[in-house]
């Protein structure tokens, strides 16, 4: 019987040994498509509602191809079943139901055609008013099913508002540009709102009398307070990660230069000491490095330097006018606005200052601000005549605007949650 | 006094480009203000161009009472006996003073050393640029007004500077002339009584 | 991959170690009656006076090697006469009585011709019992010898069929490869549908894929950090099904590797 044994682990062993065979192997290499998804109306009171929202967050990420109810075979009160789907090219199909038990609870329930299986279900609960950051919530747990990213379907945009001869207020709207509310903040002249990191407050520079001042405004108590109430021109440009640093630009001194507040000591740090112009900080994710603006070179050039005031170096070299620049939450890219053929458009560059990008070419386009995932971008356009929010993908495809029609917005800033 | 303006609009349209830019450290303007004129170079960063012969600290000093009624016959006067000083004009993108608005600036200079009052400089720009670099050029414009007036003799705390970026344009169209004109310095006084 | 055949290896060995255990011991039972031999004893003899002449026992031809299954127990080597059930028994059943001697020899009787004969008997027995021994060992080592033989060609044989890449020139064999991966490749990507989940990541897979052309999923080798990326990945082999069959008439170990690219 050993030597049985001993016969069958040498005839095991030479199995196992390594042969002198070629090892095949394929790459697949391929591009994304958009996945095409059935989203069904929900059952239930609003349940059409519901599924447009989601439908419209789920198209406009650029990732999702909603399908047209129309080829449907499967009703929404029956149950999933893979034989209605496959051969539609539904790649996923959503259903659920909507109900009003005093608040709304939606119950959303996500099904994989080819595994023909349900892969999520979730409830959603939330006060009657809620609908719309519920079916966003949804949406957000869709996509992030899906992909395996997270989406900013319940993201904010902050902006400015011209309001005639009244002056300018600040508002607030969903990333989707509904629910547009104006804040308690009313001055003569306001520019753009950064968030904090935990995006609880905005803080802001608003002209009032002879100066230009940094405030803060908590959107649990809708009351705004001075942070940086200095002599000359202060204007705030990001927070830090850590949300204890704000980087801004003052002109105390005389000529604009970059500076660091330490918030909790009330320290000024200051970075750039040109004789020029230092404006528009905008900080790295990673917190190492700051990108602003320079006119050292005697034009308005991008640069960046590290989050101590050295290394400085030159990012722009194309144009003649480069500003507002504004990092990507994720790192790999730069937005700005820049001069080119008479007008302001948006450009997008890697931080080594390679990979130059034109995004908008239709009238003039300034002030971008990233998505926290960094696939979108904010920004200013006058193309419809007067100043209007537009969001498009960092890619520049989808411009569409955001804010009411027929109102003066300008300067918006994305939320970073 | 529209005329006058006029002119300045038409001369600086015609002197678009050609002004060499004035470069000054903050941190050395006040000392080269007291110091005087003719391009003391401090710490090896400041440079101001030497201010035209035709004005010296000496005018003023000299025969003032002249001089003052020569403003006071050259420029309008409002109610209060302030001389209505127009505003001047930048190139774009620029903040260096051009040749044809020292006389003003000169002017301006030997009112406000013999007057009680406070002079505060507004820097404005046209909207091609963007909001936030419009605001630092601003502020920029001033700072060069001010140095200019520092260095002919007036003291720091008779001068104050404001800047208001591309927010408060005179005009809004999408042409040369309603450029230039937008990029100003202006001038408020405010006699302390 | 070794257990499935370790373990088929061991129950081949087994089994055939019990066949032949089983067939040795039915051949000794079959052997049996063959220990009785026919004596001729000449106790007398005219010419040899005094000594008991034996002759060499007759033997008989041995049975053959052939090894066939008893259905009954086997008996003992110990009991050489128990009856077996063969009736084609080439020998006559054991009797307790040696058959009688020849008539010529009426001299040879009484206790001490038994006592003689039954001690040869016993010696013979004891000879036979040895050799039977003797050749069950040696069956046995034999059938072993036989299976390890068996086994090793077997195992060469797969080892000479993977020699085919040695026997064929490299650049034939690249040819070869790269061809059957020009098939491979469109069929599976054409099935791949994945959602924008940017680029810098990769899904490293294997696959078997038999010489039917089914594909069998082995395991994520590389998984890319997104898991619906790699789901996405799963989801097209799967739905892919069936590929060409491998080009060397055998099971081919594939591993695929799926990288997003920008369009």
């Amino acid at each position: 019987m050993i030597r049985a044994a001993a016969v069958t682990v040498f005839m095991g062993l030479l199995a196992f040994a390594p042969t002198a065979r070629a090892e095949l192997y394929i790459d697949i290499v391929s591009s994304p498509r958009k996945l095409p998804i059935a989203i069904m109306e929900l059952e239930g009171p609003q349940g059409r509602e519901v599924s447009d929202i989601i439908k419209a967050d789920l198209a406009l990420s650029g990732v999702f191809e909603p399908m047209d109810p129309g080829g449907f075979t499967e009703r929404k009160d029956q149950d999933f079943d893979p034989g209605n789907w496959i051969g539609t090219g539904a790649e996923a199909v959503m259903k659920g139901t909507v109900e009003h038990t005093g608040e709304l609870v939606l119950t959303v329930r996500l099904y994989d055609v080819v595994e023909s299986r349900l892969i999520m279900e979730k409830k959603y609960r939330a006060g009657k008013t809620l609908l719309r950051p519920l079916s966003h919530a949804a949406a957000n747990d869709i996509y992030e099913k899906i992909t395996g990213r997270k989406a900013v379907f319940r993201t904010k945009i902050a902006y400015v508002s011209a309001d005639g001869d009244k002056g300018y207020s600040l508002n607030v709207a969903d990333w989707d540009g509904m629910r547009q509310r104006k804040l308690n903040v009313a001055a003569r002249s306001l520019l753009s709102p950064h968030w904090t990191p935990d995006a609880r407050k905005i803080v802001y520079t608003a002209q009032r009398g002879r100066k230009w001042t940094i405030y803060s405004l908590d959107f649990a108590v809708l009351k705004e307070e001075p942070l940086l109430d200095i002599k000359g021109t202060s204007i705030a440009g990001d927070f830090f990660p850590d949300g204890n640093s704000l980087a801004l630009s003052s002109s105390v001194k005389g000529s604009t230069d970059i500076y660091v507040l330490d918030i909790a000591k009330m320290k000024l740090k200051r970075m750039t000491r040109d004789m020029g112009i230092e404006v528009s900080p905008t900080v790295s994710p990673d917190g190492k490095s700051i990108a602003y603006v320079s006119d050292r070179a005697g034009s308005p050039q991008i640069y960046t330097m590290d989050s101590m005031g050295y290394n400085k170096s030159r990012l722009t070299n194309e144009g003649g006018y480069n500003t507002s620049p504004s990092w990507s939450p994720v790192g790999d890219l730069i937005a700005f606005s820049g001069r080119n053929g008479g007008r302001n458009q948006i450009f997008t560059v890697w931080p080594d200052g390679s990979g130059l990008r034109m995004l908008t070419a239709s009238g003039n386009n300034e002030e971008p601000s990233f998505s926290p995932d960094g696939r979108f971008i904010t920004f200013t356009s006058d193309r419809e005549g007067k100043r209007t929010v537009y969001v498009m993908r960092s890619d520049g495809s989808g411009q569409r605007r955001i804010s009411p029609r027929g109102m003066e917005a300008f300067s918006p800033r994305w939320s970073p949650r | 006094m529209r005329r006058f303006l006029v002119l300045l609009a038409i001369l600086a349209v015609t002197a678009y480009g050609c002004t060499p830019r004035t470069i000054v450290d903050d941190q050395g303007a006040g000392a080269a203000g007291e110091a005087g004129a003719q391009g003391q170079a401090q710490d090896g960063q400041v440079t101001i161009e030497p201010i035209s012969d035709s004005v010296s600290s000496t005018d003023v000093t000299a025969s003032s009472g002249d001089r003052l009624t020569d403003i006071a016959n050259r420029y309008k006067t409002s109610s209060q006996g302030v001389p209505e000083f127009g505003d001047i004009y930048f190139d774009f993108d620029s903040y260096s003073i051009q040749g044809d608005y020292r006389r003003v600036l000169d002017d301006l200079s030997s009112w406000l050393t013999s007057n009680n009052a406070i002079l505060l400089v507004e820097g404005h720009c046209d909207d091609r640029g963007t909001r936030e670099y419009n605001l630092a050029l601003g502020d920029r414009r001033a700072l060069s007004i001010k140095d200019y007036l520092l260095a002919s003799g007036v003291p720091d705390l008779k001068i104050e500077t404001v800047s208001y970026g591309e927010e408060r344009p005179v005009c809004k169209d999408e042409s040369e002339s309603c450029w230039t004109k937008n990029r100003r310095g202006h001038f408020v006084i405010e006699v302390v009584r | 991959m070794i257990r499935p055949d370790f373990q088929r290896a061991t129950v081949i060995s087994f089994v055939a170690h019990l066949l032949f255990f089983l067939t040795a011991l039915a051949a000794m039972g079959f052997r049996s009656p063959h220990k009785t031999r026919v004596y001729t004893i000449s106790l007398v003899s005219p010419e040899r006076a005094g000594a008991p002449a034996i002759s060499s026992p007759v033997r008989r031809t041995p049975p053959p090697k052939k090894v066939h299954i008893q259905k009954e127990e086997p008996p003992a080597i110990s009991r050489p006469q128990q009856k077996t059930e063969k009736p084609e028994m080439r020998t006559p059943p054991v009797k307790k009585d040696l058959p009688a001697p020849k008539e010529q020899d009426p001299a040879i009787s009484g206790k001490k011709a038994r006592e003689a004969i039954d001690k040869l008997r016993m010696e013979q027995e004891a000879r036979e019992a040895e050799e039977a021994e003797r050749h069950r060992k040696e069956s046995l080592k034999e059938l072993e010898e036989k299976a390890r033989l068996e086994e090793l060609r077997n195992s060469l044989a797969a080892e000479g069929a993977s020699d085919i890449e040695s026997q064929v020139p490299e650049g034939e064999l690249n040819d070869i490869l790269s061809a059957y991966r020009d098939t491979i490749i469109p069929l599976i990507k054409g099935n791949w549908v994945f959602p924008d989940v940017g680029t810098g990541i990769r899904t490293e897979v294997s696959i078997t894929v038999f010489v039917d052309g089914t594909v069998r999923i082995n395991k994520i080798t590389i998984p890319s950090g997104n898991r619906a990326f790699d789901q996405s990945v799963l989801k097209a082999i799967i739905k892919t099904g069936k590929v060409p069959p491998p080009p060397f008439g055998r099971d081919e170990d594939i591993t695929l590797n799926f990288i997003p690219v920008n369009k």
